[in-house]
């Protein structure tokens, strides 16, 4: 049985009353949609309100929900509608504080949990500056970018998920990828490809333990 | 993560750096409290407990302060409806203008007219009646709020031959003295009007010789009758010549000091018998 089957039955056993398989829902997904809502809020505080509305929406939806497409797209569904209004509720807000004062800590605590001192400078700061790259993306290019790095969603799955069409999804990916390269020319390194032990993948990998 | 290769963008070199650099600087949780947050509302609902949206801080005071003002305005209301509801009867005059505005049998300026006066229907706009006034001022008297009433109420004339006692200073100011004292000139004046209606709606009768009670309430009721069937001098007369012919004289007399009520300077036949 493949992920999506099995998150299309735990929702479905979660219908039918089942806590426990809500438990499991929630623990495959708790992750991505967290980071998702960090990135799109830029706000710890304001992520936390909309990642308990979401899954608020996905409890309280429980009924009407029918196992017609993968229960992730479903999810982001919900997400996308309520970070659209959250952004309309907030509308008059002045705007967050940029996501690399925000999520400063955050990537020096990574870093210095798995570094010595001065490769945690160094990918203390590399990671403050993809962190800010991807909050200075438009909206809309940020969002599909992150659903496309945080989820296992196909181009397709992510225009449903935020209402567009598939090539609309697929331009700003593109473009998202291509201001991201641009803006992290000198971090990821200058060898083509990133992907050799001097890029900061291969640094960051490399100090987490994972394969490049 | 699964990379679906035949809808994505084409792989730039870059592209693969940039997710590593994301998914190595991106690595936050939840925080464990949201955990445990998310996980008791979901376990809440599925046992059938409402998951309630916070309400927030202002509803329970705003709450509390519209029941307030809703209970006091309701209370409000019911007193001054109450009050209306007592003082109201005291001026439903309009039964009584019906009353005064038909004509009576007792009034001798109506029954004096000539036969197609008397047909006519009787002028709408009649003066207001005496005893009108005088069931106003007996409502007044009979009513505990009667000095908040007639502050409301329309202005009330007396009788033509008494004079509205001028109200002192403190008069009419509502103390329970003014107001007995009030009620005592009312009541004194309501009873002189009685004696003055009774006199002269019985003077016809007394100047033709009507005597007993019960002679005055038959003659009262021959006009009644005579007044329902419209009945003209002339059959009348007939009708009364009929019972003088038929040797019962007091039904006679009855029908004859009736006639004169009604009719005191209508003209009699010259053969017409001498009842008297």
């Amino acid at each position: 049985m493949s992920d999506a089957e099995d998150d299309r039955d735990l929702m479905l056993r979660y219908q039918r009353g089942d806590a426990g398989a809500f438990d499991q829902l929630y623990g495959r997904h708790k992750g991505p949609l967290y980071r998702y809502c960090l990135r799109q809020c830029h706000d710890p505080d304001t992520a936390a309100e909309l990642f308990q509305e979401v899954w608020a929406r996905i409890v309280k939806g429980r009924a009407g929900y029918k196992p017609l497409a993968r229960f992730t797209t479903w999810l982001y569904q919900v997400a996308h509608s309520a970070w659209v209004d959250h952004v309309r509720r907030h509308a008059r807000r002045p705007k967050l504080v940029t996501g690399q004062a925000q999520d400063a800590p955050q990537a020096e605590a990574v870093a210095a949990a798995s570094a010595g001192p001065p490769a945690r400078a160094q990918v203390g700061q590399a990671m403050q500056q993809v962190l800010a790259a991807i909050e200075a993306l438009p909206p809309d290019q940020r969002e599909i970018f992150l659903l496309r790095q945080e989820t296992d969603l196909t181009i397709e799955e992510i225009g449903e998920a935020t209402g567009v069409s598939r090539e609309t999804a697929k331009s700003r990916l593109r473009y998202a990828l291509k201001k991201l390269r641009t803006e992290l020319k000198d971090v990821l390194g200058a060898m083509p490809g990133d992907t050799g032990p001097d890029g900061l993948a291969g640094v960051t990998a490399g100090l987490a333990g994972e394969p490049t | 993560m699964s990379n679906d290769n035949t809808t994505a963008p084409p792989r730039d070199p870059g592209d693969a750096a940039v997710s590593a650099a994301y998914r190595s600087a991106s690595t936050e949780e939840p925080p464990a409290e949201l955990d445990a947050a998310v996980l008791a509302m979901a376990h809440r609902e599925v046992n059938g407990v409402h998951v309630a949206t916070p309400r927030p801080r202002w509803f329970v005071p705003a709450a509390v302060a519209a029941t307030v003002v809703l209970a006091a305005s309701l209370a409000l209301q019911v007193t001054q409806q109450s009050a209306q509801i007592v003082s109201e009867p005291t001026y439903s005059s309009a039964p009584v203008a019906d009353e005064a505005a038909a004509p009576r049998p007792s009034d001798p300026a109506t029954f004096a007219r000539p036969e197609s006066v008397m047909d006519a229907e009787p002028p709408a706009a009649a003066v207001p009646d005496r005893a009108m006034e005088r069931r106003s001022f007996v409502g007044l008297e009979a009513s505990s709020e009667a000095q908040a009433d007639a502050a409301t109420a329309p202005p009330l004339e007396l009788p033509v031959n008494m004079t509205a006692p001028a109200p002192s200073p403190g008069e009419g100011a509502g103390t329970p003295a003014d107001r007995q004292a009030l009620a005592n000139k009312l009541g004194r004046a309501d009873a002189a009007f009685e004696e003055e209606q009774r006199a002269r709606q019985f003077a016809p009768l007394n100047y033709l010789g009507g005597g007993s009670v019960m002679a005055d309430a038959a003659i009262r009721e021959a006009v009644d009758r005579a007044r329902e069937e419209r009945r003209d001098p002339g059959t009348w007369l007939e009708q009364i010549e009929a019972l003088v012919a038929a040797g019962d004289v007091k039904a006679a007399r009855t029908e004859w000091l009736a006639f004169r009520a009604v009719y005191p300077d209508n003209p009699l036949p010259p053969d017409f018998p001498k009842i008297e």
